[in-house]
């Protein structure tokens, strides 16, 4: 795609005549395809500005509706977009912005199955997911696929931006993965995202505006991206840390695209009913942890120690590992979540779930509803 | 002396300090001082060994530490330690 010299001339003066981009760069600019993954907070931005830079073309992939409870910081989007796919708003503003570019939309979401397939044609890929599923599926797709990941993550006040897997010609390898700095997700009761841990809107926008100038840099081959660099960010108290990420040489890779490696859950680590009623007929040594609330305890319980979810970890002294440690809930939900938590801090310790909870166990065992263990 | 950033995540675990000044001539030290004056950051940020948890990032003087040998290099009297946490907003 050539460059139509009068009308780009006119739309784009001000940036060409920077020595770093000029007519050539422009034409790098327009010839580029950049796939953004989330058209929320940190999306609007990204797309706005790589729009406004002329990018020629541009994928977006959201399977959200414009919800008002996202306008205060999704900037692509007004009122009268509210219930419209995110994809479709985004197109039309983007476009009405700049008529001169291709906007792809995809109103999906990523998975292991599709994600190759979607990156595949796109030579830039940028994280504006919201969720560590998709962050690491991403980043296992761009290793992968050879593509270089732009990511950016809020929480609250603060931001973290970086480039990875980025193909560094002086050394003809590629610089660090996501799974580089984060070799797993938090377990799920140290996660919380932007419905849940609120946000202010501008704070996706910042991080968002950093993301499109890296991108930038990346098309025009100017400047230091921030490959093997992470900016921290608080915009509260303004502290900006600027950090070395290295290549783990000792992580192991991902077994599959976006797979969750730890805290590792294992089919194993359920405990069936039958199973743990041997245990506590014949007193096999073993440390029974109800994590339900106190009132769920004192209603009908099964004995054994009650340490609810939420204070699992700060009372961890109350854990015994050196036995088998068999945590219970009502169906099975908490007692996995308590589980992997555990097993974030005690990665060998023996722990088990008991599978349906105490609601499958007095099902099968109803006379055993006063068992107790020590 | 040290001084520890933490991310605004982990100051429900420091009595809401960002920022802790830390004895120590190495890294292992200073989390051993940290993690007694503030007990409540094993378990959800370093494991009982005293180890980052795998989505815990632990820098010294913005270079990541990432070995045995990281933790116990000496450090220098300002030495700024940095803690990140993985987040997922978008």
């Amino acid at each position: 795609m050539q460059c139509d010299l009068k009308t780009d001339t006119s739309r784009y003066a001000r940036q060409i005549i920077l020595s770093e981009v000029g007519a050539l760069g422009q034409q790098r600019l327009k010839d580029s395809k950049v796939l953004v993954v989330g058209a929320g907070g940190l999306g609007c931005p990204v797309l706005l500005y790589l729009a406004g830079a002329g990018v020629g073309t541009l994928g977006i992939i959201d399977n959200d509706i414009v919800d008002l409870s996202n306008l205060h910081r999704q900037i692509l989007y007004g009122v009268a977009d509210v219930g419209e796919l995110k994809v479709s708003a985004a197109k039309r503003r983007v476009n009405q912005l700049n008529p001169d570019i291709v906007v792809d939309t995809f109103a999906t979401t990523l998975n292991p199955d599709n994600v190759l397939s979607l990156l595949a044609s796109y030579d830039i890929i940028v994280d504006a997911t919201d969720n560590f599923d998709t962050k690491y599926l991403i980043s296992d797709a761009c290793v992968a696929g050879e593509k270089p990941m732009v990511y950016a993550s809020i929480s609250q006040f603060e931001g973290q931006v970086s480039v990875f897997n980025h193909y560094h010609h002086a050394t003809q390898e590629r610089g660090p993965c996501f799974r580089d700095l984060f070799e797993t997700p938090p377990p799920p009761h140290l996660t919380q995202n932007c419905a849940q841990a609120g946000v202010l809107g501008v704070i996706p926008g910042l991080l968002g505006c950093f993301q499109a100038n890296e991108v930038l840099k990346l098309i025009l081959q100017t400047g230091e991206p921030l490959s093997g660099k992470l900016l921290s960010i608080d915009c509260l108290d303004n502290t900006f840390h600027l950090l070395s990420v290295h290549k783990n040489r000792n992580r192991l890779p991902a077994p599959t695209l976006g797979a969750s490696t730890t805290p590792a859950w294992r089919d194993s680590d359920w405990l069936s009913p039958d199973k743990l009623h041997d245990w506590l007929e014949s007193q096999a040594p073993l440390q029974l942890v109800d994590v339900r609330d106190s009132h769920e305890h004192l209603h009908a319980s099964l004995g054994g120690r009650l340490i609810p979810l939420k204070d699992i970890l700060d009372r961890r002294q109350e854990l015994d590992t050196t036995r088998r440690i068999v945590f219970y809930c009502k169906s099975g939900v908490r007692s996995k979540a308590a589980l992997l938590a555990v097993r974030s801090i005690h990665p060998h310790a023996e722990l088990f779930s008991l599978e349906g909870g105490i609601e499958r166990y007095l099902t099968t065992y109803p006379d055993n509803a006063t068992l107790v263990a020590p | 002396m040290a001084v520890v950033h933490f991310p605004r995540q982990f100051m429900p675990y420091t009595d809401q300090h960002k920022t802790h000044e830390a004895e120590g001539l190495c890294v292992n030290d200073v989390l051993g001082n940290l993690t007694a004056r503030f007990p409540a950051l094993i378990g959800p940020v370093f494991s009982e060994d005293l180890h980052p948890l795998p989505f815990v990032g632990l820098f010294v003087n913005g270079m990541p530490v990432m070995s045995a040998q990281d933790r116990g290099r000496a450090l220098d009297s300002n030495a700024q330690l940095i803690l990140i946490n993985a987040v997922a907003g978008g």
